[in-house]
C-alpha cells in the first residue's frame, strides 16, 4: 500500500524543524519512522507534510557528563544496544537490545519513540523508573519537562505543534541501584504483551528506594507507586515481593486485544514484576544477570 | 571418462540447490519483477462487512480521478460473465460466486470493486474515493450456528450446509456392544490458520485485443485447476489463456485459490482496451481475503477400545467451516478420508461429515489440507483415550498402530497405505530425544509443582491424489487418476534441457529433478538445465500439473524420470548408428567434451553436440529409418488409480504414506503461563530419499509451521466477523526466535508404489499440532484439563487453569 | 467488537427542557467530540462531520444521524452511521429522563460497533477511547444544560 500523497521537506536544523511545524500545520516529523511510516501505508495517518530530521547533524550521540546520560533525541536503539556508556545503566541496555527486531533497531530512535507515546513502546516505562527529563524544543529556546509529565496520555505527549523533542537526559542512579526490564513478546513485529521496569536502590540488606513501572497494560505506561511502597525502606523477602506484585496487579489497567486478555496480562504483568526484582536485587548485589525482551 | 559406478547414484545425495545461487542471491524473478509496456495497476475496493447488503456503490468520484484508467464493479462483471463453476453437486450450483461482490458481502474483506490506474498509488487514491453504503445482516462466524440457517449466506442454496455424507465402514454397533471401555468427547476444535508466504499474491492480466487471448503472469500453485476456472467464468475457450508463472515465494497450497483475482485483472485488462494490469496483494490483503485454511469442529464423539486399550470403532460427527465460497471446496469434505483410521488399525467407524458456509474468508487447500484436522482428531482421541484409561501415551499408540509387517495395509476405506514402521520411528525418536531421562526429570518437575508433559505425535502425509475421489463428492465430476508431464531433450548445441510442469515454491524441484536425470545419462546434475513454472503454451503439463499435495517426488520425478528414459533410449538408437555399434556395446559418461556417449569395444566416443548435430544440423547422412528420432521427448506419467466406490465411499485415494512422528516437552510456565517447548524431536519416513537436505528442510520448515499453528497462529473473528488478526502484530507467524533446537531422524521404508521407492512429503502432516496439544495435555492432566483445542497459547492455558468450573467434556464407561 | 457505554447524572432542569436539547440537532450535534459541522436533512434526520481517532491519527469521519425514538419528555435515542479510517461505524445512544426534584435524572446508555479493518489495527485502544470521547461528550451535555 501507499501512502497518500504528502510534500516532504529536509530540515537542516531542529529549531528549522520546529518552524516548519509551526509554519505547515499539518505536519509530521519523520526520525526513525517506525510508527509513522506503518501508519501512513496503512492510510491512518495521512500527513500533508512530512519533515524529515534524519539528515540534521549531531542529533544522535550518548554523552555521560555530570552525573547523567544525555542521548540525542535521534539516537537509534541499535547505537543505545551498542553503547557502553549508555550500558552504565543496565536497565537502558536490557530495553535496547530488545526492542522489536534488529531492522527496528537499526531505524527506530528514543526521542521518536517517546513523542510518538504509544502506549506499548519500551523506552517510556523504562525511563519512568530513572529520573528523566525530555528537553522539548521550538524554533525559539527550549524548556526541559520531566518525563511523567511529558506522557499525557495514549499518543499525547506535552509537546506543544510546533515543538519537537531535542534531547533525552538520564540521572545515572547512585551506587548500589540497579534495574531490570522484561518484557514478553510474541514476535518481532509485535508490541510486548505486558512489560515491567523495576529500579531497586538498595543499601545492604534494606531496599532504600524502588520504582516499579508496567508498560502495554494501560494508555501509558503506570508507575506502581504502592509497589514501590511495599518495598521502600523493606528488606526484600518473598513476602514483600508478594505485596509488590499484588500492588502492581491491582494498578495495571489493561485492556483485551490479540495479545492477550485482560487478567492474563494483568496476572502477566505481576510474574514480571516479580521476576524483574529478582533480578534488579541480584544486579545490585554485583550478579551479571540477563534481562530484557522475551519472546514467549 | 568416469565409469558409470562413480557417478551413476545421484539420487540419495545432499546435493546443494541449483536454485540456492539464484534465490538466496536476490536474483530470483519473481511475478512483482515483471514490469510491462504501459502497465496498468490494479487495487480492490473491499468489504468492511463481514455480511451486508449493498446499498449503493458509487465509483463515480473515483473514475474521474486522474490516472484512474477504469473502475470495475461485480454489478458490472456479472452482466458480462458467468458466475465460477462450483466443485460440489446441487446444492452448490446455486451458489453465485463473482469475483467481486455483487448485490450482498459475505465476509470481511470481500472486493467489491477494482480501481485500475496508472500508478499503484493512484489506485490506491481512487480507492479511498469509492463511496458505498451497506445494509447490515446478521453474521454467522460459527459452523455449528451456521447449520441452523436462521442466516443464510446464500439464499438461492436455502441452506448454510452445502455437504454432507456419512462414511460408515465394518460394524460399528458390534464393536461398540463388545466394548470394555467407551470413551465420550463432547467437543475437539481445529482452530482457523494459515500460512504466510514470503510474497503475496501477485497477478499480471492482459486481455491482449489483437488475438483474444488472455495472458497471465502470475504465482498461482495450480494453474491447470485456475485456469479451468477462469474460462468458463470469462467465456473464453481454454486454449486461449495462457498463465506462466517464474519464481514462487511459498504458497502453501493458499495461492491455489488466486483465481477470482486473476478473473478481475483480465477483465479489467480488457475494459482498459487491452493494457496489461497488474495487481500485487498487500499483507493484510493477504491475511484477511487470500485463503484460510480449514476449520473443524468434531461433536459427540464416541470411542470404543477393549481392555487393552485397543480401539474397536469410533462414532463422530465433523462440521467443516469453509468460509463464505466453497471453492476448492467441497473436496475437502473427501480428502480427509485419504487417512481415515490415521495409522490406526481400529477397522469400524462411523463419521458423519457435514461442511457449512460462513462469514469468513474462504478457504483454501493449506498445508496437510483437510488430513491434519482429520489426524489431529484421532490423535486427541488417542491421548484423552489414553489419560482417561490409564495407559501411558507410547505405550497406547503401540497398542493400536499399523503393524510394520501389514504393509501394504488396505483401510477400512480402501486406501493402501503403501509402506511405513511406526513403532521404529517411535523408538528413533525416543533415544534421539532421551525418553527415559526426560520421563525422570519430567516426574522430578512435578514434585516441584511444575507443569511439564511430553507428548507424541504420529502423523502421515498422503501425496499423489487419485482425483476420482472428488466423485465421491460429486459422481459428475470428469475427473480421476493422476498425471504428470515432463519434457526432456537434447538441445540443437546439445544441452540437456529437462522441463516439468511443476511451479515450485521452494521444494527444489530444479535440484531434485536433475538428479535423476543425471542418473539416468550418468552425467554431473550441474550439466543438466531444469525449466520449471508453468506455462500453458510449453506443453508440459498435465491436466494435473502444479506444485501442491505432496506429489512432486512421485508424480513428478516419475513424469522426469519416464522422460529422461525416453531421451536415453533415443541417445542409444543414434549413438549406435554414429558409433557403428550395438546399443549394448554403448557407455554413458562425460568426457573432454562434456557428456558423451562411448562404444566399449572400439573406444570411440560421440558427444551431445555431436548426437544433437545428426538430428538438427548435419542430417544428410541419418538414414531414414533414424528420422522419428527428435531427442525431444515429452512423458506423461499417470498413476495406477481406479474410480472409487462412489456409493460405499471406498477406493484407493492416494498413492504414497510418508510418515512422520514427533515428540516434544512442554512446560506451562507456573507464573506466566507460557507453553515453552523444553526439547523437540522429529522423526520423518518418506520412503526413499532423493536429497536429504531438501527432504530435512522440508521437515524444519513443516515443523516451524505446525509449532506455529499450535501456539502462535490463530484467525480470530469478533461477533460481527471483524477479522482481528489482520497483520503480522496480530496474527504472528511464528520466526526464527520462536523455534525451539529440532533434533531431526528419519527411516526409509521404500514405497512399492513408486518407481524409487520416494514419496511425496511436502506437507509432513502438521504433526507438531498434535505432538503440542498431546503435550499440553499431559501437563495439564492432572489438573484435570483436556486440551480441545488445537490453539493453546499462553492466555487460553491461562484461562483454562483459571476457570472455576471444571468443564467435564470426557467421560468414560467402564464396562469390565 | 461492540462496545457498550452507560451512566447517569442529575441536572437541574426539567425533562422538557433536557428534551428539547437533546432533540434539537442544532444544539445537541455541536457536542460531539471534535465536531467539524453538520446538515440537517428534517427534523429528525441530519449528517455530522466529526474527526476521529486520536492524536494524529485521525481522520474526518460523515457520521449520519436519526433521531430514531422521541417521546417526549421521557426518552431519545439517536442511531448513526458513518465510515472513517476504511471501516464504518454504528452506533445507538439512548437518554432515558426520569424527574428528580425539581430537575431531572438522565440515564444515558449506548453501543458503538465497528467493522473493517480500523478494528483490527486499533485492537484494544477502541474501548478505553471510545468511552473517553463518550465521557466528553456527556461532560459537554452537562455544562450545556446546567
Amino acid at each position: 500500500m501507499y501512502p497518500r500523497a504528502f510534500h516532504y521537506h529536509r530540515a537542516g536544523s531542529l529549531r528549522e524543524a520546529a518552524s516548519m511545524l509551526s509554519e505547515f500545520g499539518d505536519a509530521k516529523l519523520l526520525a526513525g519512522g517506525q510508527s509513522l511510516i506503518p501508519l501512513m501505508k496503512l492510510r491512518y495517518a495521512n500527513p500533508s507534510h512530512l519533515v524529515d530530521l534524519n539528515f540534521i547533524e549531531g542529533t544522535s550521540y550518548i554523552k555521560e557528563e555530570s552525573g547523567v546520560l544525555r542521548f540525542g533525541a535521534l539516537t537509534r536503539h541499535a547505537e543505545i544496544e551498542a553503547s557502553t556508556v549508555a550500558g552504565k545503566i543496565p536497565i537502558i541496555h536490557d530495553c535496547a537490545a530488545g526492542i522489536a527486531d534488529v531492522q527496528v533497531r537499526n531505524r527506530g530512535t528514543i526521542g521518536g519513540s517517546l513523542a510518538e507515546a504509544d502506549p506499548s513502546g519500551d523506552w517510556a516505562t523504562v525511563l519512568i523508573t530513572l529520573q528523566t527529563e525530555v528537553r522539548c524544543q521550538k524554533s525559539q529556546g527550549d524548556r526541559r519537562v520531566q518525563l511523567t509529565d511529558f506522557i499525557k496520555d495514549a499518543y499525547t505527549t506535552a509537546l506543544a505543534q510546533d515543538e519537537l523533542v531535542s534531547e533525552v537526559v538520564v540521572k545515572v542512579p547512585p551506587k548500589g541501584s540497579a534495574g531490570a526490564y522484561l518484557a514478553f513478546k510474541r514476535s518481532a513485529p509485535v508490541y510486548p504483551t505486558a512489560s515491567a521496569a523495576v529500579q531497586l536502590t538498595m543499601d545492604g540488606e534494606t531496599c532504600k528506594d524502588a520504582a516499579i513501572a508496567l508498560g502495554c497494560v494501560g494508555l501509558t505506561a503506570i508507575k506502581a507507586k504502592d509497589a514501590e511502597a511495599a518495598l521502600r525502606g523493606q528488606r526484600v523477602t518473598e513476602k514483600t515481593i508478594a505485596a509488590a506484585v499484588e500492588a502492581a496487579r491491582a494498578v495495571a489497567d489493561p485492556q483485551s486485544d490479540m495479545r492477550g486478555s485482560v487478567d492474563y496480562k494483568r496476572m502477566l504483568a505481576g510474574s514480571l514484576v516479580k521476576r524483574a526484582i529478582d533480578i534488579a536485587d541480584r544486579r545490585a548485589r554485583g550478579e551479571q544477570v540477563e534481562a530484557g525482551h522475551i519472546y514467549a | 571418462m568416469s565409469s558409470a559406478e562413480d557417478t551413476n547414484n545421484w539420487v540419495g545425495k545432499s546435493l546443494p540447490r541449483k536454485e540456492e545461487n539464484r534465490l538466496l542471491r536476490g536474483r530470483g524473478k519473481f511475478a512483482d519483477d515483471i514490469k510491462l509496456r504501459a502497465m496498468l495497476y490494479l487495487r480492490f475496493v473491499r468489504s468492511p462487512y463481514a455480511h451486508a447488503r449493498i446499498v449503493s456503490l458509487d465509483t463515480s468520484a473515483a473514475e474521474v480521478l486522474p490516472g484512474v484508467a477504469c473502475v470495475l464493479t461485480g454489478a458490472e462483471i456479472a452482466k458480462t460473465t458467468q458466475p465460477f463453476i462450483e466443485i460440489g453437486p446441487d446444492p452448490f450450483a446455486k451458489i453465485k460466486d463473482y469475483p467481486l461482490a455483487v448485490s450482498k458481502v459475505r465476509y470481511q474483506g470481500e472486493p467489491v470493486a477494482a480501481v485500475v490506474a496508472e500508478s499503484p498509488a493512484e489506485a490506491d487514491d481512487a480507492a479511498e474515493l469509492v463511496q458505498s453504503e451497506y445494509e447490515a445482516l446478521d453474521p454467522v462466524v460459527d459452523a455449528e450456528k451456521a447449520l441452523e440457517d436462521k442466516s443464510l449466506l446464500h439464499e438461492d442454496v436455502g441452506t448454510n450446509r452445502v455437504w454432507n455424507g456419512v462414511f460408515e465402514y465394518g460394524d460399528v454397533e458390534g464393536a461398540f456392544k463388545e466394548a470394555a471401555y467407551v470413551v465420550n468427547i463432547d467437543r475437539l476444535h481445529f482452530h482457523r490458520f494459515s500460512s504466510t508466504p514470503l510474497e503475496n499474491n501477485v497477478v499480471i492480466a492482459q486481455w491482449n485485443p489483437k488475438d483474444e487471448r488472455i495472458y497471465y503472469q502470475c504465482n498461482n500453485s495450480f494453474p491447470s485447476f485456475a485456469i479451468q476456472f477462469l474460462a468458463a467464468h470469462l467465456g473464453v475457450h481454454i486454449d486461449r489463456i495462457r498463465v506462466e508463472t517464474s519464481d514462487i515465494g511459498g504458497s502453501f497450497g493458499i495461492k491455489i485459490t488466486s483465481y477470482p483475482q486473476m478473473a478481475v485483472c483480465a477483465l479489467a485488462s480488457k475494459k482498459a482496451g487491452g493494457r496489461p494490469v497488474k495487481w500485487v496483494e498487500t499483507r493484510s490483503e493477504h491475511i484477511t481475503s487470500s485463503a484460510h485454511g480449514n476449520e473443524r469442529t468434531f461433536r459427540d464423539t464416541r470411542v470404543a477400545l477393549d481392555k487393552n486399550g485397543v480401539i474397536t470403532a469410533l462414532v463422530s460427527r465433523h462440521i467443516d467451516d469453509c468460509g463464505a465460497y466453497p471453492r476448492y471446496e467441497p473436496l475437502g469434505c473427501v480428502i480427509w478420508s485419504q487417512v481415515f483410521p490415521g495409522v490406526y488399525r481400529f477397522k469400524n467407524a462411523r463419521i458423519d461429515f457435514s461442511q457449512a458456509v460462513t462469514n469468513k474468508c474462504p478457504v483454501g487447500p493449506n498445508r496437510g489440507y483437510s488430513r491434519m484436522q482429520h489426524l489431529w482428531f484421532l490423535e486427541r482421541i488417542v491421548d484423552i483415550c489414553a489419560h482417561k484409561i490409564g495407559i501411558a501415551a507410547d505405550e497406547m499408540r503401540l497398542r493400536n498402530y499399523i503393524l510394520p509387517e501389514e504393509f501394504p495395509y488396505t483401510t477400512p476405506n480402501g486406501c493402501v497405505y503403501d509402506s511405513g514402521n511406526y513403532p521404529k520411528m517411535l523408538q528413533v525418536a525416543k533415544s534421539l530425544f532421551g525418553w527415559d531421562d526426560w520421563k525422570i526429570k519430567q516426574a522430578a518437575a512435578r514434585k516441584e509443582g511444575r507443569l511439564i508433559g511430553i507428548g507424541i505425535g504420529t502423523t502421515l502425509d498422503s501425496g499423489t491424489n487419485n482425483f476420482g475421489q472428488s466423485q465421491i463428492v460429486n459422481p459428475f465430476l470428469p475427473y480421476s487418476g493422476n498425471s504428470q508431464g515432463a519434457n526432456c531433450k537434447l538441445d540443437i548445441y546439445g544441452e540437456v534441457v529437462l522441463a516439468v510442469g511443476s511451479c515450485p515454491q521452494g521444494q527444489g524441484h530444479e535440484t531434485t529433478a536433475a538428479q535423476v536425470v543425471a542418473d539416468v545419462l550418468n552425467v554431473h546434475p550441474d550439466l543438466i538445465t531444469v525449466r520449471t513454472g508453468f506455462d500453458t503454451e510449453r506443453n508440459v503439463h498435465t491436466g494435473f500439473s502444479g506444485t501442491y499435495a505432496s506429489q512432486f517426488a512421485v508424480s513428478g520425478l516419475s513424469a522426469v524420470h519416464g522422460a529422461a528414459q525416453k531421451l536415453k533410449s533415443e541417445i542409444k538408437r543414434l549413438a549406435a548408428f554414429a558409433l557403428n555399434t550395438k546399443e549394448d556395446d554403448l557407455e554413458f559418461g562425460s568426457g573432454a567434451q562434456g557428456p558423451e556417449i562411448r562404444a566399449k569395444s572400439s573406444g570411440k566416443s560421440i558427444n551431445y553436440w555431436g548426437l544433437s548435430n545428426l538430428v538438427n544440423a548435419n542430417s544428410a547422412s541419418l538414414p531414414s529409418d533414424l528420422y522419428e528420432i527428435t531427442l525431444n521427448c515429452r512423458y506423461v506419467w499417470r498413476a495406477p488409480f481406479k474410480v472409487p466406490d462412489t456409493k460405499k465411499k471406498y477406493g484407493s485415494l492416494t498413492l504414497t504414506y510418508a510418515s512422520q512422528l514427533h515428540v516434544a516437552v512442554v512446560e506451562v510456565e507456573r507464573d506466566t503461563f507460557i507453553p515453552r517447548i523444553l526439547d523437540y524431536v522429529a522423526v520423518d519416513d518418506c520412503g526413499t530419499v532423493i536429497n536429504p537436505s531438501i527432504v530435512e528442510g522440508q521437515v524444519y520448515g513443516a515443523t516451524a509451521h505446525g509449532i506455529g499453528a499450535a501456539v502462535m497462529e490463530n484467525c480470530v473473528y469478533d461477533a460481527v466477523g471483524n477479522m482481528l488478526t489482520s497483520t503480522f502484530s496480530d496474527y504472528t507467524p511464528i520466526t526464527a526466535m520462536n523455534m525451539p533446537k529440532v533434533k531431526y531422524g528419519h527411516i526409509e521404508t521404500p514405497s512399492p508404489h513408486s518407481y524409487s521407492g520416494a514419496k511425496g512429503m511436502g506437507e509432513g502432516g502438521a504433526a507438531p499440532i498434535h505432538t503440542i496439544s498431546a503435550a499440553l495435555q499431559d501437563a495439564l492432566f492432572a489438573n484435570d484439563i483436556i486440551i480441545e483445542d488445537s490453539f493453546n497459547n499462553a492466555d487460553s492455558l491461562f484461562r483454562a487453569m483459571a476457570a472455576k468450573e471444571i468443564r467435564h467434556v470426557v467421560s468414560i464407561e467402564k464396562r469390565i | 467488537m461492540a462496545i457498550k457505554f452507560g451512566g447517569e447524572f442529575e441536572i437541574k432542569r426539567t425533562p422538557e427542557d433536557v428534551y428539547d436539547f437533546l432533540t434539537d440537532p442544532n444544539r445537541f450535534a455541536p457536542l460531539l467530540p471534535d465536531f467539524q459541522g453538520m446538515t440537517q436533512q428534517d427534523q429528525t434526520h441530519f449528517t455530522v462531520k466529526v474527526n476521529v481517532g486520536i492524536s494524529y491519527i485521525k481522520g474526518a469521519a460523515d457520521m449520519k444521524m436519526e433521531l430514531s425514538q422521541a417521546e417526549r419528555p421521557k426518552r431519545a435515542q439517536y442511531k448513526g452511521q458513518g465510515s472513517a479510517a476504511g471501516g464504518k461505524v454504528a452506533m445507538t445512544a439512548g437518554f432515558d429522563l426520569v424527574p428528580a426534584g425539581s430537575g431531572t435524572k438522565v440515564v444515558w446508555q449506548g453501543e458503538a460497533q465497528v467493522f473493517g479493518a480500523l478494528a483490527s489495527v486499533a485492537g484494544g485502544l477502541l474501548e478505553p477511547l471510545g468511552k473517553k470521547n463518550v465521557q466528553k461528550l456527556i461532560d459537554g451535555l452537562q455544562t450545556a444544560l446546567s
